[in-house]
């Protein structure tokens, strides 16, 4: 009974100690919320930040993450979810892989043959589902080969053979099937097929870094029965007595591995391949799928580089908060403590403060954040041929939350420990240097975030010109290009044809032949005329019999002037050009001396056994051709020395052959056709039709037609991803950094208006007082842009230095390679003053704005 | 009348850039029960560091002050601030109400801090004494300068302390 009177005792006593204790913090907290309410503005701004700065760390990190996954997600659906492949295997290698635990998912295709086009090899084969399903493989219409004698092709694969995209055709094609020890013995076997799918294009996009034997990739599949039944018409076809056997069909391996299994499995299977490969041919080392999983910092890839500016951009704008509040809080505080409020008293207010605008600001802003991100992500993703993948990074925000927490933590501390330390007498405002390190602290915290905001600026604008290079370098290849079999023309009636069709957007026809070139005080020329001592050109061509044979080579270059105006810049000449008085002279700008020809060159044209068969002489005009010229590319612009001229000219060429000879394509007497046709299309859409009605055009008229526009399409969208990453990544931050410095701003206004309102009494006039602050606002945004450019060059100097080995070089060289990138990426002033100015404008206008509050009169007392 | 407050030998250094600065050199004073004291010097004499050093808000670098006995150099930070709230007041010469705070609650920040409630009798008749009525939910900023003073006799006189510190004379204030 005693026990149970002691318990109740004590446990009364303990409750009534918790009652004392949160009464107390009641009284605290009342005044905590009394403070909060009286400095309505302050607090307001405070917590705005706080707000804002928690939604957009919520945003931003989601956003990043959904782009970066939604950008890896995109890659592994062009390249494939596979890691390792083994292009040139054997059947045993099967059964010692699927003994391996890490090795997840093992799909294998078959080879069997090969089909010649006029675009190359194509690969005739099998797959299993395993590597279907770990390589994304697909179609775009139709299915894979279920019955025998069905087969499905890629589309640049049935272009190259002439055939259109209409399923349920009979497609013939020659199969050369490898017999015999030697690579280059192949049985022939011509077999007809239904066509029953397009597959989506993967033989040209799927890299093996390893191919030692250059396995081709099957773009072409058939049944596993229909396969086998050529090898046994093949088997049938070998003469008893002729000692040749088919070879065997090579197994390709593609095997999925999880990240921690990766350096073990690679390790293995290179260990593996050394043993199984001795005394045969093929890989000794596997290939590793390095675009779908790229490693160390892939260009456009900044999702760790974003996540540190978000983290580090919150804990400076919570940093900066507290110490612009420094003054006004040490006051208080110290004149509470004056009064009597105990060390512990004064922190549980503290506590009490910061929680009542901290904790709604953290309830509030994550269902803003998730509200901002899913509206953001509709707004602005593009993700191809993938759904957009939305991804939250828990740990990430975590870790954000706690750094957030962390920096409210710290500024607040210091606040505390410095009010402890201000003694409790007459003056409660630090004085002297104290009051002056405060200041230079406070201003430093602006500075940071004025940096914070130009890095953003300057990193996104000058980054994303790699991507947009490549894309306005992907769209501007020609998709597209159409040509004749065994040196023939295409006619302009067709590439007229061609431009008709739906979704084509330009047509552009040109002719390319060998012509000698010489002109007056040129040096006894090496071979193609590439005469540059030392250049590479003439390194690569330096052998004797060439030298005698292409002596004075050169292109010449036959376009429509008005097709190529834009790359070549004819200006007044165009007339003259078109006549044929001029031709332009290609010098490529890569570095090397070329002479140049002043005025007339002569053209020399040769037939058969290089025959001179007629000569031309005209002036010219040398053409500069930069090294990042991409529009229509064609690598006869590029070489030196290329003579460009109008269609006009060649055709009086042409027509002024000597009778019944030919120079390249082109007979005496024939009317002018094109060597090849550039047929640019719109590469946005993903569906074939634009394909389809292509192929049928060009097989109704018997030219042949070598589609790349899905693999250029792939491409455009990854470096399409990388830009949108950047640009609205690199906008979250600069808006974050934005709207918390002018909160912060905002909060020094306040602070700032007394001691304006003292000087305004004294005599200071309002444009004085402008000036002053307009004065301090260049200072300030000057030397943060000045820093935001060497932060930036530091930046990607160490990144660069940690992706590529410089060896003992300085700095100073890395510095210049970094320069030289952005050179060729295309930085030009016009993009330095649009950066600028969006830097400068945008931060010193705000902040002009929040601090127009100074110049106004005011209550001084 | 017997000893309220009693200081021996107080001495206080002040460490600066130049060198130290001796404040105060051994000053040793009684003061009695319901007395009225003026400490007057020259500028700079250390007038107000011996009357901080008195209430509690600064400690000297030697010597005691015993109040009621008591020797309040060598009570804990939280002994000293509840021994301030409950037995101390002052009128500092730049006042330094809390700004945040409105003219009631600054008047009862100490009990508030004392956990315990005004005695609103005793409330009213100080209110009354200096004619703060009708001012009690205005904020210091918006009292005039007079009515200021009164708002900080009206917090040191309302805890009834057993003695207060003003740190400036009050010949404008009523």
């Amino acid at each position: 009974m005693w026990f149970f009177e002691f318990y109740i005792i004590e446990t009364v006593k303990v409750l009534n100690l918790l009652l004392r204790k949160v009464t107390s913090l009641s009284d605290i907290l009342n005044l905590a919320c009394l403070r909060i309410r009286r400095k309505w503005k302050n607090s307001l701004l405070f917590f705005l930040v706080l707000l804002f700065s928690f939604s957009s760390v919520i945003v931003s990190v989601s956003l990043v993450g959904s782009i970066s996954l939604t950008n890896a997600e995109y890659r592994l659906n062009t390249y494939g979810e596979w890691y390792f492949a083994i292009p040139y295997g054997y059947d045993n290698y099967k059964d010692w892989l699927s003994k391996k635990d890490w090795a997840e998912s093992i799909g294998t295709a078959k080879s069997y043959g090969t089909i010649i086009s006029s675009d190359g090899i194509i690969g005739l084969g099998t797959i299993d589902s395993e590597l279907a399903d770990i390589g994304r493989i697909r179609t775009d219409q139709g299915r894979f080969p279920l019955e025998d004698g069905e087969i499905a092709m890629e589309a640049d694969s049935l272009s190259a053979l002439g055939y259109d995209y209409t399923l349920g055709q009979e497609i013939t094609v020659s199969v050369m099937i490898p017999a015999g020890e030697s690579p280059y013995d192949f049985l022939m076997i011509e077999k007809t097929y239904t066509l029953c799918g397009i597959i989506h294009e993967y033989s040209n996009l799927w890299y093996l870094d390893r191919n030692e034997s250059n396995q081709t990739l099957n773009s072409a599949l058939v049944t596993e029965a229909e396969a086998m039944e050529l090898i046994e018409q093949a088997k049938k076809m070998i003469m008893a007595d002729s000692g040749l056997s088919i070879r065997s069909p090579v197994p390709q391996y593609f095997i999925s591995v999880s990240e921690e299994n990766r350096e073990l499995a690679e390790e293995q299977i290179n260990g593996y391949l050394a043993v199984a490969r001795k005394d045969r041919n093929g890989d000794v080392l596997v290939s590793v799928n390095s675009v779908a999983y790229p490693g160390g910092v892939k260009s456009g890839d900044y999702n760790d580089f974003y996540m540190y500016i978000i983290a580090f951009l919150t804990f400076v704008s919570i940093l900066c908060l507290g110490i612009i509040q420094l003054p006004s809080d040490t006051h208080s505080f110290s004149v509470l403590r004056s009064i009597g409020m105990s060390k512990v008293q004064l922190c549980l207010m503290q506590l009490s403060e910061t929680a009542v605008l901290g904790i709604p600001a953290i309830l509030l802003g994550i269902p803003l954040g998730a509200l901002l991100t899913r509206f953001s992500l509709r707004m602005t993703l593009y993700s191809g041929s993938v759904p957009i993948q939305v991804y939250i990074p828990f740990q990430t925000l975590f870790s954000i939350l706690v750094l957030w927490l962390a920096a409210i933590f710290i500024s607040r501390l210091i606040i505390f420990i410095l009010t402890l330390r201000v003694p409790m007498i007459g003056r409660f405002r630090p004085n002297g240097a104290k009051s002056g390190r405060i200041r230079l602290l406070r201003n430093g915290f602006i500075v940071l975030l004025l940096c914070v905001y130009t890095l953003g600026v300057i990193f996104t604008g000058v980054q994303a010109l790699n991507p947009e290079r490549k894309i306005r370098y992907w769209s501007n290849m020609s998709h597209y290009v159409v040509t004749k079999l065994g040196g023939a023309t295409v006619s302009p009636s067709d590439a007229a044809a061609l431009k008709n069709i739906p979704g084509v957007s330009d047509v552009y026809g040109f002719s390319e032949e060998w012509i000698g070139l010489s002109y007056e005080g040129m040096s006894e020329g090496r071979v193609y005329l590439f005469a540059a001592e030392g250049s590479d050109w003439a390194d690569m061509f330096d052998t004797e019999n060439e030298e005698t044979e292409f002596r004075n080579r050169a292109y010449l270059f036959a376009i429509n002037e008005n097709d190529w105006a834009d790359i070549f810049d004819f200006g007044e000449d165009i007339t003259d050009f078109h006549s044929g008085e001029i031709v332009l002279i290609c010098i490529p700008e890569d570095g090397n001396e070329y002479e140049r020809p002043e005025g007339e060159v002569k053209l020399s044209f040769y037939g058969d056994k290089e025959k001179l068969l007629s000569e031309y002489t005209v002036d010219s005009r040398i053409r500069y051709i930069p090294e990042n010229v991409f529009e229509r590319t064609v690598a006869c612009i590029r070489t030196p020395y290329t003579a460009v001229c109008s269609e006009q000219f060649l055709k009086r060429i042409i027509g002024e052959l000597p009778e019944g000879e030919r120079w390249g394509r082109f007979k005496s007497g024939q009317d002018f056709e094109y060597g090849r046709v550039f047929v640019m299309a719109d590469l946005n859409s993903d569906d074939l039709s634009t394909d389809i009605v292509l192929a049928n055009t060009c097989k109704n008229r018997g030219i042949w037609l070598s589609n790349r526009r899905q693999e250029y399409l792939s491409y455009k969208q990854e470096n399409v991803q990388a830009v949108i990453m950047l640009y609205f990544s690199g906008t979250c931050i600069c808006v974050i950094a934005l709207m918390i410095l002018c909160g912060n701003i905002s909060l020094e206004t306040e602070n700032e208006k007394r001691s304006f309102l003292i000087k305004r009494c004294i005599g200071m006039s309002r444009r004085q007082a402008g000036f002053s602050i307009l004065g301090k606002t260049l200072i300030r945004c000057g030397g943060a842009y000045a820093a935001g450019w060497l932060m930036y060059f530091s930046l990607v100097a160490l990144i660069k230095t940690n992706t590529y080995d410089y060896g003992d070089k300085g700095f100073l060289y890395i510095l210049q390679t970094v320069i030289n990138g952005l050179k060729y990426d295309g930085f030009t002033l016009g993009r330095f003053a649009v950066i600028s100015c969006i830097y400068l404008i945008v931060p010193i206008v705000l902040i002009l704005l929040v601090k127009k509050e100074l110049r106004k009169d005011g209550d001084i007392k | 009348m017997s000893v309220l407050i009693s200081a021996k030998e107080i001495h206080k250094v002040y460490n600066v850039s130049a060198g130290e600065v001796s404040a105060l050199r051994g000053i040793s004073y009684d003061f009695e029960e319901k007395g009225f004291y003026a400490i007057v010097g020259r500028s700079g004499s250390g007038k107000s560091t011996f009357l901080h050093i008195l209430g509690g808000l600064d400690k000297p670098t030697s010597g005691s002050v015993f109040i009621e006995g008591e020797d309040v150099c060598k009570l804990s930070d939280e002994k000293r601030s509840v021994f301030r709230r409950r037995h101390m007041g002052f009128v500092f010469q730049q006042y330094n109400l809390l700004d945040e705070y409105d003219v009631r609650n600054n008047i009862c920040m100490p009990l508030k801090l004392d956990k315990r409630k005004p005695d609103e009798n005793f409330y009213r008749e100080v209110i009354g004494m200096l004619g703060l009525e009708g001012k009690t939910k205005k904020y210091p900023s918006e009292l005039s300068g007079g009515r200021t003073a009164e708002g900080c006799y009206c917090q040191v006189g309302h805890i009834k302390t057993e003695a207060y510190y003003c740190g400036r004379a009050h010949g404008e204030s009523g």
